[in-house]
């Protein structure tokens, strides 16, 4: 379903990831992991296209990714957001509707009513009508899944969506990829978290400025690898 | 009763009796429809922190006034296109230099306004003429034909808000994200901004561009103390800025009070009101009541306690495998990264 070759991506003259390749097939929950620096975000955003990239290509189904980015959820980490921003949750949750209506369309019914069942999927139907600042972390991060789901996208790409829920609330994110996945979706998701979490990924992509190994879970979590990406500084990335 | 009936319609005829002069109406249809631009626009900078930027554009547009004035174009075309040059050249100095942004908009600011200051004292000096009034406005004094076209201009920058509603909403919110699903979130904040530019053209000889900012701001950041949703902090900040445009102007019609300071002034009283007695008025504590107003909101305090709909205690967790890193990245609520070990009782909210 999508397809990344030969992406190369620096920041001033500092190269951050290098000759990245590999696919992710349908029906595949792929967990991105690899230490701080290593270009974990900087891959979502360039398959996005919000960081430049200097070469490669990114397909999805068969297409260069900008030409169907309404086939595509991106959930960015959640500091780069104004959490003051006047928006209830029901608001944030809607606006998942706007990438794929036309200027000037005011939601249809069927929209209206995508997005409440994607509130109630994340379990925030009696907070829909809170501002999305007087959330917890936790809930904050269910509402931009809602949001993902109003999309109705085919790829999912989340950056760091465990950062700052607590474990229910970790429990029922899986729980919503794994359905996602099972309903034939793709994952992308970006991991710090060595921990349980891993366990319920089919794939997993190791990166350190390029990719150290890439492959079903259990063949690519090794020690080896995990070595290669983790252990010594973190040089020229 | 008699007198009450006596000190109201004397109180009626305060409002009314002016508005005997064709001046006068031309005055108030022109506070009305400044009052609601400026408050429409206004509140897209409140939300996106950009007053600065809307300050940097309203102060941009004198040379291009000056420049209109000396080769005899239409003024409001020429303030128009000195503000979209005064944004385009921001962009371009964020963009292709490390000049951090306050700092950028801090040269371009006072480039544009010094060069105009000195046109016009070049211009008012040979040609006796006043420009003062497009400086620190006039609503008094404003004629017919720039009224229809202050209304002109109020008209396409409304419809242009009310097209774009959903998707000036997405940039404003999250522009990353925004721009992820697709969006062209430079061309629409570029659209934003020429609107500023064209809500500041349209003000100035009601408030004058020196002030156009107190009318932009000040209202929507009144009401963004009282409301959780863009739409009504828009419809409360309208409100707001006509109800200080109109008084202001009658202010300055009975004390003979230069317009555009005392419009300024109503709106800032009215903020002072609402920064003092809103707490009272919601029930919340003043600090997170005026939280809102420096982005950081105490999340108990903000509308009562936010009730925790997890349980509290986290179901056992198998003990990481041995050898392999077992930390985690917290963000705690202020939003600050820490390591923690990845613990069954290590539940963070």
């Amino acid at each position: 379903m999508l397809s990344v070759r030969d992406l190369n991506v620096s920041y001033g003259l500092r190269p951050a990831l290098e000759r990245v390749s590999f696919g992710v097939e349908a029906g595949r929950l792929v967990g991105v992991v690899g230490p701080n620096g290593a270009g974990k975000s900087t891959l979502v955003k360039a398959i996005m296209g919000v960081v430049p990239r200097r070469s490669g290509a990114v397909l999805l189904e068969g297409e260069p990714l900008e030409k169907v980015r309404e086939r595509v959820a991106y959930i960015p980490q959640r500091a780069g957001i104004d959490w003051d921003f006047p928006a209830l949750v029901r608001e944030v949750v809607a606006m998942g509707c706007v990438p794929r209506m036309g200027w000037l369309a005011r939601p249809a019914r069927a929209d209206r009513a995508r997005v409440e069942a994607a509130i109630e999927r994340v379990g925030l139907t009696d907070l829909a009508h809170r501002r999305i600042g007087e959330l917890s972390g936790g809930q904050q991060q269910r509402a931009f899944i809602a949001r993902a789901l109003v999309q109705q996208a085919r790829l999912f790409l989340f950056d760091e969506p465990f950062a700052g829920v607590d474990q229910y609330t970790e429990r029922a994110i899986l729980g919503i990829f794994e359905q996602l996945r099972d309903a034939g979706c793709a994952l992308l998701i970006v991991n710090h978290d060595l921990g349980d979490v891993v366990r319920r990924y089919d794939d997993l992509l190791i990166l350190r400025g390029e990719v150290v190994a890439y492959g079903p879970r259990e063949d690519v979590f090794t020690q080896a690898n995990l070595n290669r990406a983790y252990l010594g500084p973190v040089a020229a990335v | 009763m008699q007198e009450l009936w006596q000190s109201l319609v004397g109180f009626v005829n305060l409002w009314v009796e002016p508005l005997g002069y064709e001046f006068m109406v031309r005055a108030l249809i022109s506070a009305v429809l400044v009052g609601s631009l400026c408050a429409v626009m206004g509140s897209y900078l409140v939300v996106r922190r950009l007053s600065l930027l809307g300050l940097v554009v309203s102060n941009s547009v004198v040379p291009g006034i000056a420049v209109a004035f000396l080769l005899y174009v239409n003024i409001f075309v020429g303030g128009f296109i000195s503000g979209i040059l005064a944004t385009v050249g921001l962009g371009w100095l964020q963009g292709k230099t490390r000049i951090k942004e306050d700092a950028a908009m801090g040269v371009v600011l006072s480039t544009f306004f010094g060069l105009g200051i000195l046109l016009i004292t070049k211009i008012q000096a040979e040609r006796k003429v006043n420009l003062n009034n497009f400086l620190f406005g006039n609503i008094l004094g404003i004629n017919a034909s720039d009224l229809i076209t202050s209304a002109g201009i109020a008209a396409v920058v409304l419809l242009a808000v009310w097209a774009l509603y959903k998707e000036f909403l997405l940039l404003s919110f999250d522009a990353q994200w925004a721009a992820a699903a697709g969006l062209p979130t430079r061309a629409l904040h570029y659209a934003m901004m020429a609107l500023t530019a064209l809500t500041v053209v349209a003000s100035m000889q009601a408030v004058g561009v020196a002030l156009t900012i107190a009318l932009m701001v000040i209202p929507a950041a009144t009401a963004s103390l009282l409301t959780n949703r863009l739409a009504t902090m828009m419809g409360l900040s309208v409100g707001l800025g006509v109800t200080s445009s109109v008084v202001g102007l009658y202010l300055s019609y009975y004390l003979n009070l230069s317009s555009g300071p005392t419009i300024t002034l109503v709106s800032a009283l009215l903020f002072a009101a609402v920064v003092l007695a809103g707490p009272l008025l919601l029930k919340v504590p003043t600090g997170s009541f005026l939280g809102r107003l420096k982005g950081m909101v105490v999340l108990e305090g903000a509308s009562g306690a936010v009730p925790p709909s997890e349980p509290a205690t986290p179901a056992p967790q198998p003990a990481a495998p041995a050898g392999k890193p077992a930390m985690r990245i917290v963000r705690d609520s202020d939003g600050r990264l820490s390591l923690q070990p990845d613990q069954p009782s290590g539940v963070e909210r």
